[in-house]
């Protein structure tokens, strides 16, 4: 069973460097602001009419904001 | 008495002539502005505005600048980069507006109205809160849409030059909203469909208001510049039409055949005269199997239609001012700006 | 009212959540087998072999987007497309090949002059390398905006590829 022992340490590390990685990644500046839930969907539907001046694509844009919009902030 | 007849007969058919002048008047394209070369190179124009001598000023989105062109399309300069910083711009910037010497860019993303003098340069930012894809400007005052606190549906909010709020407007539904009680779950339905576009006369002082998907008739609804309600007038649709209820459930069962038609935006002419730029979409099942793109010119007055004109489907109408047509269009794939001249 | 909540903040920790778990069955993969070419050498040759002047465009297809800005459309689309149409109108460009990431090494052996732009990030947080000769000419992290088109063109345009 010593082969465990090394498991655990593996693991150990793994969850340790998965940690600091983490923290950079939540910590890191993203180049882009990003709307939050409560402005999302307002802000998507204009972003599809000033995007999609066909109104078909203009449709699916909407129906794809409202899709994330449940999926995210609901 | 036969004399009489006589001198009216061609008045009457020069009369008549000029009324199917009037109808059947095109739009005539004056410039085209739009290459694969650098300057000339466009990606999502959002905003397209002439100064009086002429010079044509462009917004555009998806590349995160502002250019400046001569009257003959010739490009003079480019300004902006993407990014939160002094002269940078976000992705999503648009409507530019100029008023007294001054160029007016609404930057949704960095929050904030960024001045531009004649020359590009950015003389300061306006801090503005707010992510919607709209900004109109009466003297000191900005207009811009906005959602109701916990409620979906849209209202109008104006702000003064410093970009501090001083009061709010606009209370009305389309008419397939009433008699509805609202559930959580259909609120992206009820955002998506009591969207309103608006249009701003600085001579009048005015705001008119209408529905992006208007019910059973158009509706346009006017405000002074200071958010009280003047009056409203109503149209008749292009063809019989009934808001598909079917769209206010999420997601949507489409039904075998259904129509849709959608009030892309408002512009103010001049002469009391508004320009919509309407559509008629037919669909089966959820694929729009006909599309037809109209621009339409209603009386300010009596709601009465004066003109339709179908035009094409790749025109993105941006904006109206002296009897001139700012858009955007792909031609041979490639994005270009255009000019048009509006001769009803 | 519905929840107001942070969107950033949700979205990275979801998107931190599923990258662990995206790398723990990739390594279990990746020790197993191999990632196979999508195009074959030969057929790249074959493509060019009538040109001089030939961009490879390396990373579109494989383009991660995190799903969640501007309705789930990449919003470099329309600068992918800005670049495509810039690069086909300037000299010394004669063909343009767009190619997906695990294409890489294919052209990296190619007997002719490549410029690569290689897209590897995210859209707000590209990395694009602009290469010339097998070296890097222009490296740069961002958004592909206009001001970065513009020197991507100078690169291609001015500079003739030898």
């Amino acid at each position: 069973m010593k082969q465990f022992r090394y498991l655990n340490s593996i693991m150990i590390f793994l969850f340790l460097a998965a940690l600091i990685s983490g923290v950079f990644v939540i910590k890191s500046e993203s180049t882009e602001p990003v709307p939050p839930c409560d402005e999302y969907l307002e802000w998507c539907i204009d972003w599809c009419a000033e995007h999609n001046p066909d109104p078909q694509n203009y449709q699916q844009c909407l129906n794809e904001c409202a899709r994330k919009w449940l999926e995210w902030c609901t | 008495m036969i004399k009489k007849k006589v001198l009216l007969l061609p008045i009457l058919i020069l009369v008549f002539l000029a009324f199917n002048l009037l109808l059947e008047a095109e739009l005539k394209k004056v410039l085209s502005i739009g290459s694969n070369q650098p300057d000339y190179l466009f990606m999502t124009v959002t905003g397209v505005v002439l100064d009086e001598e002429g010079n044509i000023y462009v917004a555009d989105a998806g590349g995160s600048f502002i250019r400046k062109y001569n009257p003959e399309g010739v490009f003079i300069k480019e300004v902006g980069r993407y990014g939160q910083g002094p002269g940078e711009f976000s992705n999503s910037i648009g409507p530019l507006l100029y008023d007294g010497q001054k160029l007016y860019l609404k930057d949704d993303l960095n929050y904030r109205i960024a001045v531009l003098d004649k020359e590009l340069n950015i003389e300061n930012y306006i801090k503005l809160k707010g992510l919607r894809a709209s900004l109109a400007k009466i003297d000191n005052l900005f207009y811009q849409i906005s959602t109701k606190p916990g409620e979906p549906f849209p209202q109008v909010e104006i702000y003064n030059l410093k970009g501090d709020f001083v009061s709010s407007f606009f209370d009305e539904r389309p008419d397939f909203f009433k008699g509805r009680t609202f559930s959580k779950k259909d609120y992206p339905a009820w955002v998506m469909f009591s969207r309103i576009v608006m249009a701003a006369d600085r001579a009048a002082e005015e705001i008119a208001v209408t529905f992006t998907n208007p019910g059973d008739k158009i509706e346009i609804f006017f405000y002074t510049k200071e958010g009280k309600f003047k009056n409203k007038i109503e149209m008749d649709h292009l063809i019989k039409y009934k808001f598909s209820e079917f769209r206010l459930q999420f997601p949507p069962k489409y039904p075998k055949k259904s129509d849709q038609i959608i009030v892309w935006s408002i512009h103010y002419m001049g002469s009391g005269k508004i320009l919509l730029d309407y559509w008629i979409v037919r669909y089966e099942l959820e694929k729009a199997v006909d599309e037809k793109h109209y621009l339409l010119v209603v009386d300010r007055k009596s709601g009465r239609l004066l003109h339709q004109e179908l035009v094409s489907n790749d025109l993105k109408v941006i904006g109206v001012k002296d009897g001139m047509l700012f858009g955007a269009e792909i031609a041979e794939d490639i994005p270009k700006v255009v000019l048009y001249k509006l001769d009803y | 009212m519905h929840r107001v909540v942070p969107t950033k903040e949700r979205y990275e920790k979801r998107a931190y959540r599923r990258l662990l778990l995206i790398l723990y069955f990739y390594s279990l993969l990746s020790v197993s087998c191999d990632k196979g070419e999508k195009m074959p050498y030969e057929l790249l040759v074959k493509l060019g072999q009538k040109k001089d002047k030939i961009i490879f465009i390396i990373g579109k297809s494989d383009a991660v987007y995190n799903g969640w800005r501007s309705c789930e459309v990449d919003p470099n689309e329309e600068r992918w497309k800005a670049l495509y149409r810039m690069l086909s109108g300037a000299k010394d460009v004669e063909l343009i090949i767009c190619l997906p990431q695990s294409s890489k090494r294919s052209i990296e052996s190619l007997p002719y002059d490549t410029l690569e732009v290689s897209k590897i990030k995210e859209p707000d947080n590209d990395i694009f390398l602009v290469s010339k000769d097998n070296k890097i000419v222009l490296e740069f992290r961002g958004v592909l905006d206009m001001s970065l088109l513009r020197q991507i063109y100078e690169i291609v345009g001015v500079e003739s590829i030898s």
